[in-house]
């Protein structure tokens, strides 16, 4: 039984490697990278819509967060404590850059990944009309304020609830469920012509 | 109820099965029968559907935090200015230190600088000569594996007592000025030129092929047109024929 239990692989909660972390084992911390790392990168690029764009910030949130642990009380998750730095970074970035996001997806990139995570009945043309809504999407995205962009994104791709999202962007409960509704109006009305077919059918 | 198309609330929660269950099964209820709540709601499910289709790109990440010196837990809580998050080299990627975008476009240039160099020491041609004793190569006529090598190995001239002798100092020297294979100008002369008679050429062979193939086709079509000729020729003879033997039986 002891061999067995040795065996299979520990897997320590976000807590414990941020407590480990702060004690010096940077491998914890390495560790909470490798959990994270996707997440905050997508939160990023969905934000910026820039891949490099993303992948500074996603490294930037990272060393910023690992200097900082010391200060990370444990009041939050550490996700939303991360969530949070790279919100903020994602608003600088924004600011400092003084450009909108733009959405420059390579066409063969993004059909490489999307083939990467093809289902088996997915053809090719399924996976062309997955990148082409993928970028129209993109596009409807850019006429959203970055708070209610990055309220959609919280809410749609990262599974939080509304009061998560509140005490993320440190707002009411009520700013954010306007965001979201304001952005999926929006959304609604930029998408509308690709709307039309699925109502149809 | 009120209309959920007016209460934003009651239709997020909806949406994301959040708030009361409750009122969500009263939601339910109303969309049964409201046809323009069951719309609007019908629009924010396509749009939620829409956004799934969004993915990002699958990047290599791997970052990774690395330390010059040692983390002791005397200084922790301490900001630690040695410490960097690098990208590990996973799938060929690059190391953070690549990444920022600074860099990036310097190491971009460097790149380009080294594939012109390349492209530049193939398309030049070296020529080896004597001078003053040493051996120059400098022209147009060693193969490209010299020539590499040639442009980055400076050997100097040995003492004026050799110079007698032709192998007794080597010094392999970039061309002249005025044939600088380095100049990256000139290389990108060269290599347009090259191109552009590539191209050249090949539209010539296009345009004979293509002159070679209508000559081909009118050739067949005038052989084509000859034999109908002859066959209607034949026809025509044959229905006189008939004529003629109908016509002298009817007498």
């Amino acid at each position: 039984m002891t061999t067995m239990a040795a065996a299979i692989p520990i897997t320590r909660t976000d807590e414990d490697l941020v407590a480990r972390s702060k004690t010096g084992d940077t491998e914890s911390f390495n560790q909470l990278i490798k959990r994270w790392e996707r997440p905050i990168f997508a939160l990023a690029y969905r934000t910026l819509g820039r891949e490099e764009d993303a992948r500074d910030v996603t490294q930037e949130t990272f060393l910023r967060a690992f200097r900082a642990l010391s200060g990370f009380k444990g009041d939050a998750k550490f996700s939303s404590w991360l969530y949070r730095i790279a919100l903020n970074l994602c608003r600088d970035w924004m600011r400092k850059e003084r450009r909108a996001p733009l959405v420059a997806v390579p066409e063969g990139v993004e059909m490489e990944d999307l083939a990467a995570e093809r289902g088996p009945t997915e053809t090719v043309e399924d996976l062309a009309a997955r990148a082409e809504l993928g970028r129209e999407v993109a596009k409807a995205m850019e006429f959203l304020p970055v708070e209610q962009r990055q309220a959609i994104i919280l809410k749609e791709y990262h599974g939080l609830t509304f009061q998560e999202i509140a005490d993320l962007m440190r707002c009411p409960l009520s700013t954010v469920k306007t965001r979201v509704y304001q952005g999926l109006a929006t959304l609604r009305k930029q998408l509308g012509e690709q709307l039309t077919p699925r109502r149809e059918s | 109820m009120t209309h959920i198309a007016d209460n934003h609330d009651a239709l997020l929660d909806y949406l994301y099965e959040e708030g009361d269950p409750a009122e969500r099964l009263q939601i339910a209820k109303h969309l049964q029968e409201c046809a323009a709540c069951s719309v609007a709601v019908l629009e924010f499910q396509n749009v939620r559907g829409m956004l799934r289709g969004w993915t990002p790109p699958g990047s290599a990440l791997g970052f990774r935090v690395v330390q010059d010196g040692a983390f002791s837990p005397t200084n922790v809580g301490l900001p630690t200015p040695s410490a960097t998050v690098e990208q590990g080299a996973r799938r060929g990627t690059w190391p953070a230190w690549l990444l920022s975008t600074s860099q990036r476009r310097s190491w971009r240039q460097a790149a380009a600088a080294a594939l012109l160099f390349v492209a530049g020491m193939a398309v030049s041609q070296l020529t080896v000569r004597y001078e003053d004793g040493r051996v120059v190569l400098s022209g147009r006529s060693a193969g490209p594996a010299v020539n590499a090598r040639a442009s980055s190995i400076t050997l100097l001239p040995q003492a004026a007592s050799d110079v007698t002798s032709p192998n007794s100092g080597v010094t392999l020297q970039p061309a002249p000025a005025d044939r600088d294979p380095m100049d990256t100008e000139v290389l990108l002369q060269r290599v347009r030129s090259m191109i552009d008679q590539s191209e050249q050429r090949q539209q010539r062979e296009l345009a004979l092929r293509l002159s070679q193939v209508t000559r081909e086709v009118d050739t067949q079509h005038q052989a084509d047109l000859l034999r109908i000729q002859q066959d209607f020729g034949h026809q025509q003879e044959a229905t006189m024929d008939y004529l003629v033997r109908t016509s002298g039986g009817a007498k």
